[in-house]
């Protein structure tokens, strides 16, 4: 067995040195996000700081608050926000394959309103001490069965899945969930209704050891998963019967992606609440760059959401500072203009449909 | 290799084919005939396993479709649909590479195997630019350069089934690719099942012909032996004229 097939194709000119450089733009961006915020650092200082923690040196001559500001605030920020950034463009370049559409992320089909409903449901319903365990579990739930749900709905008669019925699919979701989350909204009591209402805008505030170590561990597994179905995602995107052809299990292909992806989707939503357009703009960005290649598109997707979601949330504590926007106004701010350009530039081969 | 016994496929109770018996052996090109709604296509999505049968039984080399391992069939069974929808910008020769798929080639051997089929089916010269951007004709001759990579690891003898393959092509074209294909079931033992639209063609490049009418198999033989121009007159509707070229076959007009 060989792995090879599952590595990333060789790339030509340029674009060899595209993991260089991603990887250097996220190490500058974490250390962006370490010595920006109501309170600027100096940049060397908060580098050897950096160098302090991981090797015990004691270079920086940062003073105990500052290194407090560090620690306790930025430096889990910071990982939650490489984390979920990663999770969500993974899950947001999956389903995009999942229904050979690049227009169906999770946010616009009304996955993520299905996993913020079920997390609200948690949050005000379920037992408050329960809920680190609770709000994973309930917005996997919502997001998985709202997943299956708009699937069966948009497969059309010759297999593929209508651009048209996903989409207002997306509106019939969100409409519902907005609802209930309203009704959840209006029996709450204070310390839910505050916990729901900076949720439901998206924030990475609420950044502890649980939620950091959950969101690495699921984003790495889902990394890992993914890449080894990339060979048949890319098959897929010819279309079912081909892929089925070419060999693949198609049925239990889709079966899993669609689990996965809810898992994905349903942690980043418990972890930071709805944050939007990630999973649609950064996919996107890259196959547009590198191509739409699975083996590739994952894991440069999983990088460039990481560093997209650091900038969008450093600026999230710059713009208005010493307030704070929560980060999902951030990159709704980004992706919804992105999104009508993307319709503009599609709108020949979507006005037929 | 091939053989079909007592296949009847039904959907929502109406009968769509009924096959009692047919089979090809390996180098056969058969031509599959017959006005629109006879059940050309569905026998070619019956045979690759997209639409199950409701009796009846299909074995490829002795062995049930059924119990055929999904990759190992992958590598002998290779379809090339009527029109494939990619909304994705991959350029054409990754689409040819997506071929590689049930198979065990390493990078360069398949850059190296999706040359030589790009080569063959004259899409060579536009390897580098996008599919989506391609014109039909060229979308359905990267397609079949997929689909002969893909069995182009084959330890028996493949099946290709082909769904209309010069229906998008112009005339040149048309016969190139039916050239290829006559040159792959006489020089790698191809076994080919196409659906074509032009008598002549299935003249001059099949084997044999199966004749569908309303779901049944109603002939099989050699063209000649089939397409008689009362059965012609029978079964489309108008009466043509029968030439004879000076290699004495049979042209209809």
């Amino acid at each position: 067995m060989s792995y090879a097939k599952y590595l990333p194709a060789s790339l030509h000119g340029w674009r060899r040195s595209i993991w260089l450089m991603m990887v250097m733009l996220l190490l500058v961006t974490v250390l962006l996000s370490i010595m920006l915020g109501p309170m600027t650092l100096p940049a060397k200082q908060s580098l050897l700081s950096i160098l302090d923690k991981f090797f015990g040196s004691e270079l920086s001559q940062l003073n105990a608050f500052q290194t407090a500001i560090i620690w306790e605030l930025r430096w889990p920020r910071t990982l939650l926000a490489i984390f979920i950034g990663a999770l969500l463009a993974l899950c947001g370049a999956v389903t995009q394959g999942l229904f050979r559409n690049p227009l169906a992320d999770p946010g616009i089909i009304g996955v993520s309103s299905g996993a913020g409903l079920g997390a609200a449901i948690a949050i005000v319903l379920l037992p408050a001490s329960l809920s680190y365990l609770t709000t994973p579990v309930a917005a996997f739930l919502g997001g998985l069965i709202t997943t299956l749900l708009v699937y069966r709905l948009a497969q059309s008669q010759n297999g593929g899945t209508s651009v048209l019925i996903l989409l207002l699919a997306g509106v019939a979701v969100a409409a519902f969930s907005g609802a209930i989350i309203g009704f959840m909204t209006y029996i709450a009591n204070d310390m839910a209704l505050r916990e729901l209402t900076l949720w439901g805008m998206g924030t990475l505030n609420g950044a502890n050891n649980t939620s950091i170590w959950l969101s690495a561990m699921t984003c790495l597994c889902l990394l890992l998963f993914y890449q080894t179905q990339a060979p048949a995602l890319n098959a897929f995107l010819l279309g079912e019967a081909e892929a089925r052809h070419l060999g693949i299990n198609v049925e239990k292909l889709k079966l899993q992606l669609i689990v996965v992806s809810a898992i994905g989707i349903g942690i980043a939503v418990s972890a930071t609440g709805i944050i939007g357009f990630i999973s649609l703009v950064v996919p996107h960005l890259v196959r547009m760059t590198m191509g739409p290649d699975h083996r590739l598109l994952l894991l440069l997707s999983a990088l460039t959401g990481a560093v997209l979601l650091l900038i969008a949330d450093i600026g999230a504590r710059v713009l208005l500072a010493p307030a704070e926007l929560p980060v999902g106004l951030v990159t709704a701010l980004i992706g919804a203009p992105f999104f009508a350009f993307l319709l503009i530039q599609q709108r020949k081969r979507l006005s037929t449909l | 290799m091939l053989t079909i016994e007592n296949l009847l496929v039904k959907q929502e109770h109406h009968q769509i084919l009924n096959l009692p018996a047919a089979s090809l052996v390996s180098g056969e090109l058969i031509a599959v005939l017959g006005p629109n709604g006879a059940g050309k296509s569905s026998l070619i999505k019956t045979i690759c396993g997209e639409w199950s049968a409701s009796q009846g039984q299909i074995y490829l080399h002795g062995k049930s479709l059924e119990y055929w391992h999904r990759q190992r069939l992958a590598k002998h069974l290779g379809v090339l649909p009527q029109a494939s929808q990619l909304s994705f910008p991959f350029k054409a020769q990754e689409v040819v590479a997506i071929g590689a798929t049930p198979l065990s080639l390493n990078i360069r051997e398949i850059n190296h195997a999706v040359q030589k089929w790009m080569q063959a089916t004259d899409t060579w010269q536009f390897a580098d630019r996008l599919y989506t951007s391609l014109s039909g004709g060229e979308r359905q001759r990267v397609q079949l350069a997929r689909v002969l990579l893909q069995l182009s690891q084959a330890e028996l003898a493949p099946l290709l089934l082909l769904d209309e393959p010069t229906s998008a092509q112009d005339l040149g074209q048309q016969h190139q690719l039916l050239n290829l294909v006559k040159s792959l079931c006489q020089e790698n033992g191809f076994a080919v099942i196409s659906i074509l639209h032009d008598l002549n063609q299935a003249s001059r490049y099949a084997d044999k012909v199966w004749l569908l009418h309303q779901g049944e198999l109603i002939a099989q033989g050699s063209p000649p032996q089939v397409l008689k121009p009362e059965t012609v007159m029978k079964i489309w509707g108008y009466q043509p004229e029968l030439f004879f070229n000076r290699h004495g076959q049979q042209i209809l007009v």
